[in-house]
């Protein structure tokens, strides 16, 4: 029987869950009209730029700002001893992790500008604020930096050496965290007892963020209070943290983010030029700007990943894994970023198993300190990287077993009927078939016909290799999350969420999320996100966990809705609370056809038509806070293949496929758009991004000359599939996918790479594959084959 | 960018009086160069003399058995024009490489050959085709001009006016272009007229562009890739950096000499 169909079904079918809606963000943000913050202007405003230290390390004698006080247009210069002397705290780590012995890990304090020590090359150690960007510049060249210069270190490996320069009195073998987890005699016990043992070195290496958007900010001092617009992931807690190195009450800091151009994790902290912003704009009563350089960015912005690792797995004869074993070294950089040593550390072990029965792990990572820019999270943040790190074991297991890679995954996937399914890294896994996502992409790679496309590219000269990246993400844990609905004056209506879109496209999924569950209509809704004035609570963006937790909150914000709905329309329909029903938008009195609409009742509560005693509810308005929405596993599996020219070493991604698990799906549309974007990201690392400096610290790829990004043509045709099992660990069934890319990229690219560089007999080829790391692989292989 | 005068001059005759006024003082074509260094504070000259408003400077035409190119015909005109896509079917197919669209509408030939960026494109086309630049003073065959990195023959005041091409029965250009910049990591112009046969490299030398006269010897025997098998190419003054090494370098010549002369045949 087909019911009849009406309009609130009709919106549905079009802008409800699951629909593939196009960002309303669009129309704005590709005409130019987004509103990013360097957009952001004030009348009288003046302009800031930073004097950041050329050298890698070395002790300040003295910072003289006297001849750029000198210069044209020139307001004021402040150096370290400035903010010191105004008694801001030092910028921290919110994530530290214990040391193997249990005791604090160790986490100097960070002054927003060097006072002491300078401790990478683009340190700032001062500021110059002028009338003119122009000036700024001009006068920030005059200013006289009298640094003695110290030995540098750059690797973490090289900072582990006996005698090697110490970046911190405080820690003299520079070692931040010497971190474990895991029952190292079990696990021994495993190895020991191993039919097999596979081990690789495997490098993961840093990258520079490189967002569209270089970061930004005006600082403003208004009415008593400090104001920051600022690209952010999150203005809440970016707020929350902010206030703290002021050492001001939260009420008396607002921070403002509008459009942002890409972040990846690295603009979600407090970085020290803000600090001074604020300083000066309090100081001389005026605002403040400053917009980063691209060439300053490669120095200024946290940079990501940068970790080296022996991974071992242990097999019993059948290929079933007994244990597995990640330990090395991380590198921190010069300071401690708000999340500095999650990636390398914790999030390994939680990411590392990934979708399999393995029933131990151990991580040992050395977290170490080098007079490098500071690391900080990048899209998945430790999860592609406990991924990338299991999956070349289990390719590189299968080769030396002589095992097919599909069968070792099958034989150790946990299965459907194992869940829920605790880890042996503390997590429950609530929902998943990994086995089935392996066999979709098999069959949709195509993996019986490779023999054949072999062939084909053998005939043109090019090696081919295939390789499967099975992952599972553990999302960010648990955190509190706004969900305020607004019924506004022109009829139109409110989300306010604490996530913060700094590209994906809240707006669009959040209003899909809204209109399915109240019914009301999809082109009424906006979205506030960046204004800390207007959050009561707010874990910000990050980790994968948006469509979790603003989800989560905006469905119960919604429910509450409801329920003051209910009783309002009691009284606009003249009933009994209890025989109001409310579906597809309309307060119903129970078994019969008189009712009214949602956005109808918020019209006559707006218009005072509603005569309502005193203890009716007297809008539908709510501000409402999902407590502690929990982690998602979001998995999948893609494969790639790749065609490697021997002669040259290009290598070139020409398949992707991917069959991915994200749960519920709200927008199909922009899921596909944010695996794009996150494969490419992986395909970065895994071809062309790396990050060099030379031994007195200099950044060599300092530039795009130097520092390779993946461009448009690098991209291969994706094949993109969704078999979703719902979540159960949040209302919408969803599981977040912003870093799922890269964690299946990561791992299939490498493995397609090392499949087709097998035959020529490289063993081992490490991130990332550029064509002169290829080209001398295979030399060194043939070498070592002719002698 | 620091504070510089800007001057626009009518004639080539003004803007090499320009020139010769204003010590340190930069011609400026399409600008692809100069205007990013001076942007990022990398260079700061105290005079630019723009030769956009200078007449008669841009346009391809064929006189005689040469193929002509005026000083500021940008990238695209060189790339899309009919005349030298007949002519020197290569050469057109080179300035279609360089750097992107947004280059390519602005960059100018006579800029790119007076940088003499040891990786830009043109200096090994000039090379290989044994092309003449001529100035407003005298006429310099491309195997004189090209004196070093960013160094040519050029002398204080002088201007470059167009560039004449010798039309060849073979020519094409293969780029092996760096991961990054995608500037010509390594770039082979590979020509031939009659039993003259060329081999130019761009991208790789320490010194610049050069000859690659092992090649060339290989090819005089047979114009064929086959002839290029076997031919090693010393790493002997050859760059190395973080995407290539000298040895790297080396083996690229050979690959990239191969892919043009392939390319040269089947025109």
């Amino acid at each position: 029987m087909n019911k009849p169909t009406d309009q609130t079904d009709l919106s549905l079918m079009k802008f409800g869950i699951g629909q593939p809606v196009s960002r309303n963000e669009d129309p704005i943000l590709v005409r130019g009209e987004g509103r990013y913050t360097d957009d952001v202007n004030f009348d009288g405003q003046l302009y800031a730029v930073f004097v950041r230290s050329p050298y890698a390390h070395g002790v300040i004698n003295g910072v003289d700002v006297a001849p750029a006080l000198e210069m044209p247009g020139v307001v004021a210069a402040y150096t370290g001893a400035d903010l010191v002397a105004a008694g801001y705290d030092t910028l921290k780590c919110v994530m530290p992790q214990k040391q193997r012995d249990g005791s604090a890990m160790i986490m100097p304090a960070r002054p927003a500008l060097a006072v002491d020590k300078v401790r990478f090359v683009g340190d700032p150690v001062a500021f110059v604020v002028a009338e003119t960007a122009a000036q700024a510049r001009d006068a920030a060249e005059a200013v006289a930096l009298d640094i003695d210069p110290l030995p540098a270190v750059t690797t973490p490996e090289e900072a582990d050496q006996p005698g090697a320069a110490a970046v911190y009195d405080e820690a003299p073998d520079n070692c931040a965290l010497d971190y474990h987890f895991g029952e190292t005699e079990k696990v021994d016990a495993a190895f020991a007892a191993a039919a097999h043992v596979t081990r690789l070195e495997i490098a993961n290496n840093r990258v520079v963020v490189n967002p569209l958007e270089p970061r930004s900010a005006v600082a403003r001092f208004e009415g008593g209070r400090y104001v920051l617009n600022v690209p952010t992931q999150g203005v809440f807690g970016f707020r929350n943290s902010l206030a703290g190195v002021l050492k001001a009450d939260t009420k008396q800091v607002h921070v403002i983010t509008g459009n942002v151009g890409g972040s990846f994790g690295m603009k979600a902290s407090v970085f020290p030029e803000y600090i001074g912003l604020l300083h000066a704009a309090k100081a001389l009563g005026k605002p403040v700007k400053w917009t980063d350089q691209r060439s300053e960015s490669f120095v200024s912005d946290h940079h990501g990943r940068d970790q080296n690792v022996t991974a071992e797995l242990a097999l019993d004869a059948k290929g079933k894994f007994l244990a597995v074993r990640i330990s090395g070294h991380s590198n921190m950089g010069a300071y401690l970023s708000p999340v500095a040593p999650l990636m390398s550390t914790l999030n390994i072990h939680k990411n590392g198993i990934g979708t399999y029965t393995t029933p131990l792990i151990q991580v040992d990572t050395r977290c170490m300190f080098t007079n490098t820019v500071p690391i900080s999270a990048y899209r998945g943040a430790g999860r592609p990287e406990g991924n990338y790190f299991m999956e070349r074991l289990i390719d590189e297991a299968a080769r030396e077993m002589g095992i097919d890679p599909v069968s070792l995954r099958k034989r150790n996937q946990i299965k459907p009927s194992q869940m829920p399914y605790k880890t042996p890294t503390d997590t429950v896994y609530d929902s998943g078939d990994f086995t089935a996502l392996l066999e979709r992409a098999v069959e949709a790679a195509d993996w019986k016909g490779f023999a054949q496309r072999k062939r084909e590219s053998r005939k043109k000269g090019l090696l081919r290799g295939r390789g499967i990246g099975c992952y599972l993400e553990v999302t960010a844990p648990p955190m509190n999350e706004m969900g305020g609905i607004r019924f506004d004056a022109d009829g139109g209506v409110t989300i306010i969420t604490g996530t913060l879109d700094y590209g994906q496209g809240h707006w669009t999924p959040f209003a899909q999320v809204l209109t399915t569950k109240l019914g009301v209509p999809f082109d009424k809704i906006r979205l506030i996100q960046g204004d800390s004035d207007k959050l009561i609570a707010g874990g910000g963006t990050g980790g994968s966990k948006s469509i979790m937790a603003s989800g989560a909150a905006i469905s119960e914000a919604a429910e509450k809705v409801i329920e003051k709905g209910k009783v309002i329309a009691s009284y606009a329909l003249e009933a009994g609370v209890e025989d109001i029903e409310f579906a597809a938008g309309r307060f119903i009195i129970a078994g019969t056809d008189r009712g009214i609409g949602v956005m109808e009742l918020a019209a006559k509560l707006r218009e005072g038509g509603l005569r309502l005693p005193e203890d009716a509810p007297k809008s539908l308005d709510v501000d409402h806070v999902h407590r502690l929405s929990p982690s998602a596993y979001p998995n999948g599996c893609h494969i790639a293949e790749v065609e490697i020219d021997p002669d040259t070493g290009v290598t070139k991604v020409v398949s992707y496929v991917m069959v991915n698990d994200f749960g519920t799906v709200v927008n199909p549309l922009l899921v596909e758009g944010q695996l794009h974007g996150g494969v490419m990201q992986g395909i970065g690392q895994a071809l062309m991004e790396f990050t060099e400096y030379d031994s007195d610290g200099q950044l060599v790829t300092g530039s795009f000359m130097d520092y390779a990004m993946p461009r448009a043509d690098d991209t291969p045709a994706f094949s993109f599939e969704s078999r979703p099992t719902p979540a159960k660990t949040n209302p919408l069934g969803a599981k977040g996918c912003g870093e799922a890319g890269c964690a299946g990229a990561l791992p299939s690219v490498m493995n397609a790479i090392n499949d087709a560089l097998a035959e020529v007999g490289v063993k081992h080829m490490n991130m990332p594959a550029t064509p002169r790391r290829v080209w001398e692989a295979i030399q060194a292989a043939k070498a070592s084959a002719a002698a | 960018m620091y504070a510089f005068s800007y001057h626009q001059p009518k004639t080539v005759r003004q803007a090499a009086s320009l020139l010769a006024k204003n010590e340190d003082g930069k011609i400026l074509a399409g600008g692809q160069t100069l205007l990013p260094t001076m942007k990022q504070r990398l260079a700061a000259p105290p005079a630019l003399i723009d030769l956009g408003k200078v007449e008669g400077l841009s346009g391809i035409e064929l006189k005689g058995r040469s193929l002509v190119i005026g000083a500021t015909t940008k990238h695209v005109q060189v790339a899309t024009s009919e005349i030298v896509k007949q002519a020197i079917p290569g050469l057109a197919e080179m300035a279609g490489m360089i750097g992107d669209p947004a280059v390519r509408n602005r960059g100018t030939i006579g800029g790119s050959v007076a940088n003499n960026d040891p990786a830009a494109d043109y200096p090994a086309a000039c090379l290989a085709l044994g092309a003449t630049i001529i100035t407003n003073t005298r006429k310099i065959p491309a195997e004189q001009f090209f004196t070093g990195l960013f160094e040519t023959a050029l002398e204080p005041g002088e201007v470059i006016v167009k560039i004449s091409f010798p039309i060849v029965s073979k020519a094409a250009y293969a780029k092996f272009r760096n991961p990054a910049s995608r500037y010509a990591m390594v770039g082979v112009f590979v020509a031939k007229r009659g039993s003259d046969i060329r081999v130019a490299v761009t991208g790789a030398g320490s010194n610049g562009v050069f000859r690659a006269t092992a090649l060339e010897e290989a090819l005089k025997k047979r114009f064929s890739p086959k002839s290029l098998e076997g031919v090693s190419v010393s790493a002997d003054g050859l760059n190395g950096d973080i995407h290539a090494s000298p040895e790297y370098r080396a083996h690229l010549i050979g690959v990239m000499a191969k892919r043009a002369v392939t390319a040269a045949i089947g025109k």
